[in-house]
């Protein structure tokens, strides 16, 4: 279980008056789906509690409460950025390349002696993987594989086209899968 | 091993469908935003905060929240140390600091931390932000003189009373804490074993808190805020003007201006009972308002109790009760949907049993219960080595009788004539001589049942073939004597009085039973214990009950001269047996699954081994142990030392020698096993294998410590004896390593130079043990990240309603993590199936232990009379004892 980073967290923003009560709405109906969808890309109960401050402390501050058309696609996806700037800034601070990785995962204690990769690993392995992924196609590929979006939702709510949605997710997840791969090597070489 | 491409992508779908199936707790979810909306709410107002309010660094808001202090120069060492380097690294934080020192002016001079000096604040901006303030506070104090509000002042949290321990915990350290010590805003606060304790907040609020509570308070702008981390609390809030005073505990939060209420919170939901005045209660997205008398729980799981129950364990538990005495119990339940059907609330039987029952059992009329009776009844008895003995002479008494089986078929039959209620009993002479058993039912209409019978056994029908048949005998029983021969055997007497119908497997006793009755309605047996113990679960709904007279059993049973005979008597008391009374059986319907438990009375308050066990409360060791758990036992005892005690006296009978080693080993190590291992401990033990068995199984132990300074002592004082014998013996010793990781102490244990390790740590009250640091440290992250085996829903579906997570004693086990992968590859189906989740508990109170178990799914295959041994635990108590 990898330490939180603090970056998000650190944020002490001023409100600015006037939007409070709006936030509490927005906060009210929304935390929910901010909480899950963070959870979804971090497993952690820390770091999505995290997430969900960054969140809706970036809307208080910029006294932006009208997020229409669709209040709950843009606290998603806000949920989704800043979940991945965890992870990144998470990357940073623990200095993991992929190849040092299989030492972490090799040594933990969760592994037995044939090496099996329990559920926490892999998805950490994962995390890993798509931090590295650019933004954008980290952002479509948490929204089509953890998110279950379709190609045209993920579309809509990005702004662009069917088409590059597809070819973004195509090159992702054959990175994503790669990795995993390339991971699997590794630990059966360390075998 | 390279994976194929279409093993690669399946791989991934895999993995990100079991992400996106992840459930999460809601309760988690709830805790996480309230926090979080509590921190938003407050960005605007830093707060100044003490040092010690925080527990853990886990980032740079918590390095802002050090900051004040820091810059006052009232922050510890190591902490500056931290902070300082943290402020070189991190540019949000610098701003922050640059924030404290300058207040909201846009200096743009570096802040600079010098390693060794603290920073003081400029002079000029602290006069300027006094007098700011004093202008907010003078126009905010005009603002509510003008509203005629006066705010209640919830600051300085007192312990106003204290009877037993309790400690301020944090996640570094225990404090013990005594009535007139001050809690500061946010301080964990914990009750020990059997102690009460009345805290005082600002505002004239008093919060009483059980045994093994733990709580925090602190204020907001909205008003006192008390959280319920877990355990019982009475509060009596003061009138709180335009505020409220709420309080939370996982999953609801009550909020109240001014009245006395009790709050109940435990993994399996919340209880909250009213005794004056009016609360809300926010859960689930539902608001509830109540009055005195009545109770709300916030989730099936967690049992409806009587309100004068829930507060009996309070100081003021009479006057609570006087005040209550006006309001009628009223409960809102949201789980309970009112009793089962099958379930029966009262019974005639009971009272028509003779004095000398000894074994009661009680089914509901239903075909599959009567049908797998007999199997029932040989398989409890058989597992109780006097009942057994018993129901062996019994059968030889009567082996010219009709056996059980052919009755329970017989009357099977006549079945659609009966009440809800089939009772079955057996009794002993004077002299321990089995006397016969008896089958009672209420009639629902004796004229059609004796038609009925007119045709079963009319002139010239025969007996069915392979069984027997019934025969009446009218009026009362003497008038007609059992054919002798081959054909009494094939018949059952039975009578028919006042709608009642009797049966037994001897007629003489039949006719014993009958003459007994007086008035027709009641026996001696209802002046007994043994009728007052089964009649009082018939207020609580019965479905099947099995209740046995050990005592009468084992009394009637001793008296041998032999040697074994002595043995086992001296043995029955060493360990408390002897004053066991009755064994109750009860199975019952209720919710959304059947409920079996069985409960074991003494005649005397426990003692010896019995003794050990606490009552039920909550087990905060379960936070370090995650979900994904194979096994966990956890128990909490009365205290340590007496448990070290017991263990004490036994290793002197059983092993002089030993226990004569371990004095000497006391004596020039300078340490003493009670004083120094037994006397830090709480009472709350748990162990656990939680991770992969190969190649080391990943075990975990965690003991409540009070004083973990002490017990540190103690282990370095072992340490170093054992070193000391082991040096003069020429043998590798122990090597006892420290190292820091985050402000927390880790020890290793090395046994040799190849010997096994041991890692341990003290976080939040508790110590954990296991085999590797890695472990230890990731047990503490379980409790920081809230995935503890407390949070896991399918643990919490096995918990019971009726004490929710508070247990004396539970064994748990689920090993779908290491068999599911086998069943997958056909390799373990089976087994996975035969040992579905498990959670056996019991729960301990003065003269009584309740025992019970439940599976998910329920391993009864769907026949409600498959039941654990528990007719085998005075047998398994016996065995676990120390032999001889």
């Amino acid at each position: 279980m990898k330490k939180a980073s603090a970056h998000v967290k650190a944020i002490r923003l001023t409100p600015v008056p006037g939007t409070a009560e709006d936030t509490e709405a927005l906060f009210q109906r929304h935390h929910e789906l901010v909480f899950r969808t963070a959870y979804r890309v971090l497993g952690s109960v820390v770091d999505s509690e995290d997430v969900l401050q960054t969140v809706f402390l970036r809307l208080l501050r910029r006294g932006r409460t009208d997020l229409s058309p669709s209040p709950g696609g843009y606290l998603q996806r806000a949920a989704v950025n800043a979940s991945l700037d965890l992870l990144r800034a998470r990357r940073r601070v623990s200095l993991v390349p992929l190849d040092d990785l299989k030492d972490d995962l090799i040594d933990s204690p969760s592994l037995g002696p044939d090496k099996q990769l329990d559920g926490k690993d892999m998805r950490m392995l994962l995390q890993q993987s798509i931090a590295r992924l650019g933004d954008r196609a980290a952002e479509t590929f948490v929204l089509r594989y953890l998110e279950g979006y379709d190609n045209n939702e993920i579309a809509e709510m990005i702004g662009t086209s069917k088409l590059v949605v597809a070819v973004t997710l195509y090159r992702a997840r054959a990175k994503v899968c790669k990795d995993l791969s390339k991971f699997l090597e590794v630990k059966d070489e360390a075998r | 091993m390279k994976l194929g491409k279409k093993s690669q992508e399946l791989l991934l779908d895999r993995l990100t469908a079991e992400i996106r199936g992840e459930e999460i707790d809601p309760s988690v979810i709830r805790s996480a935003s309230d926090r979080v909306w509590s921190r938003i709410q407050n960005a605007d107002k830093p707060a100044p905060v003490e040092p010690s309010q925080v527990e853990q660094i886990r980032g740079c808001a918590d390095f802002q929240r050090l900051m004040p202090s820091y810059l006052e120069g009232g922050l510890s060492e190591p902490r500056s140390l931290l902070l300082e380097d943290h402020t070189r690294e991190c540019l949000t934080c610098r701003r922050a600091v640059k924030h404290h020192l300058h207040g909201t002016s846009r200096s743009n001079s570096a802040a600079h931390l010098s390693p060794t000096s603290k920073v003081k604040p400029r002079r000029a901006s602290l006069r300027w932000g006094i007098a700011a303030a004093l202008i907010l506070s003078m126009s905010f104090a005009a603002f509510l003189a003008v509203r005629g509000l006066q705010p209640a002042r919830a600051g300085h949290v007192v312990i106003q009373a204290a009877e037993g321990p309790i400690y301020r915990v944090s996640d570094h350290e225990v404090t013990p804490l005594s009535a007139g010590d001050e809690i500061t805003d946010g301080q964990s606060i914990h009750t020990g074993y059997a102690s009460t304790t009345v805290i005082r907040t600002g505002d004239g609020s008093l919060i009483e808190m059980k045994g093994r509570s733990q709580l925090s308070v602190s204020e907001s702008d909205r008003g006192l805020m008390i959280k319920l981390e877990r355990g019982n609390i009475i509060v009596q809030a003061a009138s709180q003007g335009s505020r409220h005073l709420y309080v939370s505990t996982r999953d609801c939060t009550v909020s109240v201006t001014g009245t006395i209420f009790s709050l109940n919170s435990s993994v399996k939901g919340s209880r909250v009972s009213v005794i004056e005045g009016a609360v809300e209660v926010d859960y689930s997205g539902n608001r509830e308002s109540l009055n005195p008398g009545q109770q709300l729980t916030t989730s099936r799981g967690i049992e409806s109790k009587l309100v004068m129950d829930d507060i009996s364990w309070s100081r003021d538990a009479e006057r609570y009760l006087k005040l209550l005495a006006a309001f009628t119990d009223r409960r809102i339940d949201p789980g309970s949907g009112g009793g089962h059907p099958q379930n029966r609330f009262s019974t005639r039987l009971l009272d028509m049993q003779p004095e000398s029952t000894f074994f009661y059992i009680a089914l509901p009329n239903l075909s599959a219960a009567l049908s797998d009776s007999n199997s029932l009844i040989e398989e409890q008895i058989h597992q109780n080595a006097a009942l057994r003995q018993w129901w062996d002479s019994h059968r030889r008494n009567s082996i010219d009788g009709p056996a059980l089986s052919e009755i329970v078929e017989s009357i099977g039959k006549a079945a659609a004539f009966f009440g809800d209620e089939i009772a079955i009993s057996f009794g002993v002479n004077s002299r321990g001589r089995a006397e016969g058993m008896l089958v009672m039912a209420e009639l629902s209409d004796s004229a059609e049942f004796r038609a009925f019978l007119q045709n079963q056994t009319g002139a010239g029908s025969p007996a069915p073939t392979g069984g027997v048949r019934m025969r009446l005998i009218d009026g009362l029983v003497g008038r007609e004597s059992q054919p002798a021969g081959s054909a009494a055997r094939k018949e059952i007497p039975i009578a028919i009085r006042d709608n009642i119908f009797i049966a037994s497997d001897d007629p003489d006793y039949l006719r014993t039973a009958e003459s007994a009755r007086e008035g027709a309605t009641r026996t001696r047996f209802t002046e007994t214990r043994f009728h007052s113990q089964i009649s009082t679960l018939y207020s609580e709904g019965v479905g099947i009950i099995l209740a046995a007279d050990l005592n009468k059993i084992i009394t009637q049973s001793e008296g041998g001269d032999s040697r074994v005979d002595k043995d086992r008597a001296e043995a029955y008391d060493r360990l408390g047996l002897s004053d066991l009374e009755y064994l109750i059986l009860e199975l019952k319907a209720g919710g959304e699954a059947a409920r079996n438990r069985a409960v074991l009375t003494f005649m005397e308050p426990r003692r010896g081994v019995s003794s050990w066990l606490a009552p039920p409360g909550p087990m905060g060791s379960l936070e370090f142990i995650s979900p994904d758990a194979n096994v966990v036992a956890a128990f909490v005892v009365n205290t340590p030392r007496s448990f070290v005690d017991d263990l004490l006296t036994s290793l002197k009978s059983i092993d002089p020698d030993l226990s004569g080693q371990l004095k000497e080993f006391e004596a020039q190590a300078r340490a003493d096993l009670r004083e120094d291992f037994a006397e830090p401990l709480g009472g709350e033990f748990a162990v656990a294998l939680d991770g992969p068995l190969l190649p080391t199984p990943s075990w975990k132990a965690i003991f409540e410590v009070y004083d973990p300074a002490r017990l540190q002592r103690g282990i370095e004082r072992a340490v170093e004896e054992i070193n000391r014998r082991a040096g003069a013996e020429g043998k590798p010793g122990l090597l006892l390593e420290r190292t820091d990781q985050g402000g927390r102490a880790f020890y290793r244990l090395r046994f040799g130079n190849d010997g096994p390790d041991l890692s341990y740590a003290f976080a939040s009250g508790y110590l954990i043990a296991a085999p590797s640091h890695a472990l230890v440290d990731r047990a503490i992250r379980y409790r920081q990240s809230g995935y503890t085996l407390a949070h896991s829903p399918r643990f919490a579906s096995l918990l019971p309603e009726e004490s929710g997570s508070d247990f004396s004693a539970f064994f748990y086990h689920d090993f779908s993590r290491l068999l599911d992968p086998l069943a997958r590859r056909g390799g373990a189906g089976s087994l996975a199936q035969a040992l579905p989740p498990t959670l056996i508990y019991a729960n301990a109170s003065e003269g009584r232990i309740a025992f019970a178990a439940s599976s998910q799914p329920a391993s009864s295959s769907g026949s409600l009379l498959r039941l654990p041994g528990y007719f085998q635990l005075p047998r398994i108590l016996e065995e676990a004892a120390p032999s001889r």
